[in-house]
């Protein structure tokens, strides 16, 4: 975690909401420290921040990138150092470990990429990272980043609870899709694979061994409590 | 004399996928020099494909971009549903995507490699149903190509005397390898309700092949295959037509118009070289077109003379008409049943170990249906290298979520329809009458509008489906469908079929059983164009077979001086 969060206080948290800013437009500025996106002045409210982020017209990968040894993406990354942050104490509490794989470098690269589903995303997640902080504010007094780690399983616990009565909310929907990337981007880094138990991507020698003694076991007892066998001719 | 930067051919053959690479070898082979022409640049999978590369390794995590539409490991270069400098329009209303490569091999590098011969009866449904068009050959005039074909390429499966599935000859196939255990579940759900499930044919070495390897079950195919298990033309038919010596290949050569002489006969093939942007004219002596259907029937579209006022070969006016794809439709599934199974390695060959083909093919069950044709579900799910759509697992924080990740992960499966459609004036391509590419060559306008025959047929799908999932003891995550809704575009599916269809009468098709278009003896199409109708078997199997048959009666056709 210390490669994203650094100690910060209350009063620059606040300065920073006067100030609220979350994008940069220029390529290669990686992690400004200034704002540099034109935002609005928002008071902690609770509400979805308005937020004006700059359009990312960086090139993609192109359809002919180098598949053996990938390079790295090549579209600067835009999530200022609080963002990230912000973005990594909540990954953490998300999915224990984040930080640790990288998420968040995954969650920046993700938003700063000129793909369509990407850009979309973008929209979602800045001001809601931003919300997120308020939301802090708010309810505990204090930003995320500073709250003890059980106020903040309380709060995105409490998030939780409202995405699910309310899901199209835009904080909602926000924190649906953070906890979908979060997710998707933690089991897909090689500690996730292995918590996972992922056996594959290794090649086997002979024929395909099928599924093992337990594997089939676990099945049989499945078929036999739906009332199901399998043909004769087992292939 | 027919010579390119002094290399002397018998033949032009244009693209390098499943049909023009058979041409070539089956040319090659029998002594013939071939110029062979590639839209897309030089493809080596040997150093090029990313057999072990993970998720992590990738930007944003190997997903779809319009980059690379399939995912960034993807074998498709300079292509997926567009390609840079060449558009294609949809006339209004029509929801109809096109897939291009433009690499060395085409589409082969990717392919879903299943592998299906078609029946006897898919040859003559017509005579069968009064619906679509015969085919001009039995499947008995086929089946020993269909032999040969496999033993060529290498097809892992089995013959399990089911009228869908016609046998291969003893000792064709490979063995096929074991069902994985969420099949093995869809095979007894499918037992109870009275619904075969078998294995799957697909062009996968089982075992070692010429200088190809067998699969080490691992890494999924549709990134190309460097050890040659998966089949793809550029470690097959490729090489094997360069060591005759009799092939040259002519990478980034973009073919837009035939040349034709008064009396029909070809004459020329002009391309662009897309390093130079200019165009080269090429005498010839005989021409195999296989640029896949809609860019065969492109060029021919866009060839127009004197003795062929629309277009070469077109006096039936049937070039770019019958245009079909598969239909396609999912059923998603989740099975609680298989939440926290014991883990194993279930990567397999990566695709369909198992499958449901066809059943109804017998007249009492199909005088029960609302439709004419069938379909097969592909099976797919299990312990797949872990993504990004692990993520729709999240629920909760922390130790919750990830307790919800760990039951549902294997626990998901699909079953993927792939169906017969009949061809409909309604679907059909021409030449937009404005959009040119970036060679200035007009690019193909598609027209489309599936019939009550394919939507009734996906409603019979989605009903069998719940039924399937139902007895697994699973609920259906994309349920509540109207036919409309779930079945995919036209084009989707990736197998476009039939702008220049082959049949015994020239007044309704383009070429005859040999692919020997009617109204140019020297002009062969050789790629899914020529198909009369469009089986529910993937289609690449029988292009090659079709190709192979026919480049054999063409080097015949050359060798006694015919041609």
């Amino acid at each position: 975690m210390s490669q994203y969060s650094s100690p910060i206080s209350r009063r620059q948290a606040l300065a920073r909401m006067a100030a609220m800013s979350a994008i940069i437009s220029q390529p290669g500025n990686v992690y400004p420290a200034a704002p540099q996106t034109q935002t609005q002045t928002q008071k902690v409210s609770g509400e979805w921040p308005e937020i004006t982020l700059s359009k990312i017209d960086a090139r993609g990968y192109g359809t002919d990138p180098k598949l053996i040894t990938p390079e790295p993406a090549p579209w600067p990354r835009t999530l200022n150092r609080e963002l990230l942050n912000t973005l990594a104490v909540v990954s953490e509490e998300i999915c224990p470990g984040s930080s640790a794989a990288g998420v968040p470098d995954v969650i920046n690269e993700w938003v700063s990429a000129p793909y369509d589903q990407q850009q979309l995303d973008r929209k979602l997640l800045v001001p809601g990272i931003v919300w997120l902080d308020d939301r802090s504010l708010l309810r505990l007094k204090q930003p995320i980043t500073a709250l003890r780690s059980e106020d903040r399983v309380f709060l995105l616990n409490e998030i939780d609870l409202e995405a699910n009565q309310n899901p199209t909310a835009l904080s909602s929907q926000f924190f649906n899709r953070l906890r979908t990337l979060v997710t998707g981007a933690y089991f897909s880094s090689p500690e996730g694979g292995l918590e996972l138990g992922y056996r594959g991507n290794t090649p086997i020698a002979g024929d395909y061994p099928g599924p093992s003694d337990e594997a089939m076991d676990h099945l049989g007892s499945l078929l036999e409590q739906l009332g199901l066998s399998l043909n004769p001719n087992q292939y | 004399m027919t010579t390119f930067q002094g290399f002397h051919y018998d033949a032009i053959v244009v693209g390098s996928g499943a049909g023009g690479s058979m041409a070539a070898y089956t040319l090659t082979k029998a002594g013939h020099s071939v110029l062979l022409l590639e839209a897309g640049r030089d493809y080596d999978p040997y150093t090029e494909t990313p057999m072990f590369e993970t998720a992590a390794d990738a930007p944003l995590r190997g997903v779809s971009t319009k980059d690379k539409d399939f995912g960034f490991y993807d074998a498709t270069i300079d292509g997926g549903w567009q390609v840079p400098h060449e558009p294609y329009t949809t006339a209004e209303g029509t929801d109809f995507i096109w897939w291009r490569a433009r690499m060395l091999g085409g589409r082969t590098n990717h392919w879903g490699r299943y592998s299906l011969r078609f029946s006897p009866h898919d040859f003559k449904a017509y005579s069968r149903d009064g619906l679509g068009a015969d085919w001009p050959m039995v499947y008995a005039d086929l089946a020993p190509w269909y032999d040969e074909a496999e033993k060529l390429i290498g097809v892992c499966g089995d013959s399990p005397n089911i009228d869908d599935i016609p046998a291969s000859s003893p000792g064709v196939l490979m063995p096929p390898p074991k069902g994985r255990i969420y099949e093995l579940l869809v095979q007894a759900a499918c037992n109870k309700l009275g619904i075969p499930v078998v294995p799957m044919h697909r062009a996968i070495l089982t075992r070692p092949l010429d200088d190809r390897q067998a699969c080490f079950w691992a890494t999924p195919c549709g990134r190309g295959c460097s050890i040659g298990a998966a089949f793809q033309t550029t470690t097959s038919l490729l090489p094997m037509a360069k060591a005759t010596g009799r092939l040259k290949i002519v990478t980034n050569a973009m073919v837009s118009q035939l040349g034709a002489d008064e009396t029909g006969k070809i004459d020329s093939v002009t391309f662009f070289d897309k390093t130079t942007n200019k165009p080269v004219s090429l005498p010839c002596r005989v021409v195999v077109l296989a640029a896949s259907a809609c860019d065969s029937a492109r060029i021919l579209l866009n060839s127009k003379s004197a003795s062929a006022p629309d277009g070469i070969a077109n006096s039936s006016h049937q070039v770019g008409r019958n245009l079909m794809d598969s239909t396609g439709m999912n059923v998603n599934a989740y099975i609680p049943g298989l939440e926290n199974r014991p883990r194993y390695n279930e990567d397999g060959h990566t695709g369909s170990h198992l499958y449901v083909p066809w059943w109804c093919h017998d007249e009492k069950k199909r005088k029960s249906l609302n439709f004419g044709r069938g379909y097969h579900f592909e099976i797919s799910g299990g312990f797949n290298a872990p993504g990004m759509g692990l993520g729709r697992l999240g629920r909760g924080i922390g130790q919750s979520l990830k307790s919800h990740v760990h039951a549902g992960y294997g626990a998901s499966l699909r079953l993927a329809l792939r169906g017969e459609m009949l061809p409909n004036s309604n679907c059909y391509m021409d030449l937009d009458p404005k959009v040119k590419d970036k060679w200035g060559t007009p690019v193909p306008r598609f027209h489309w509008r599936w019939s009550e025959q394919e939507l009734n047929q996906v409603a019979h799908g989605l009903e069998i489906g719940e039924q399937i999932v139902k007895t697994m003891g699973g609920r259906v995550t994309n349920a509540e469908r109207t036919p409309e809704e779930a079945i995919l575009k036209g084009g989707q599916i990736i197998h476009e079929v039939g702008t220049t269809r082959m049949g015994s009468n020239p007044n309704d098709s383009v070429t005859n059983g040999y692919g020997q278009t009617w109204d140019s003896e020297n002009l062969f199409i050789m790629d899914g164009g020529v198909f009369a109708s469009n089986p529910h078997k993937n289609c690449t199997l029988t292009i090659m077979t079709l190709a192979m048959r026919n480049a054999t009666h063409l080097a015949d056709q050359m060798q006694r001086g015919l041609l």
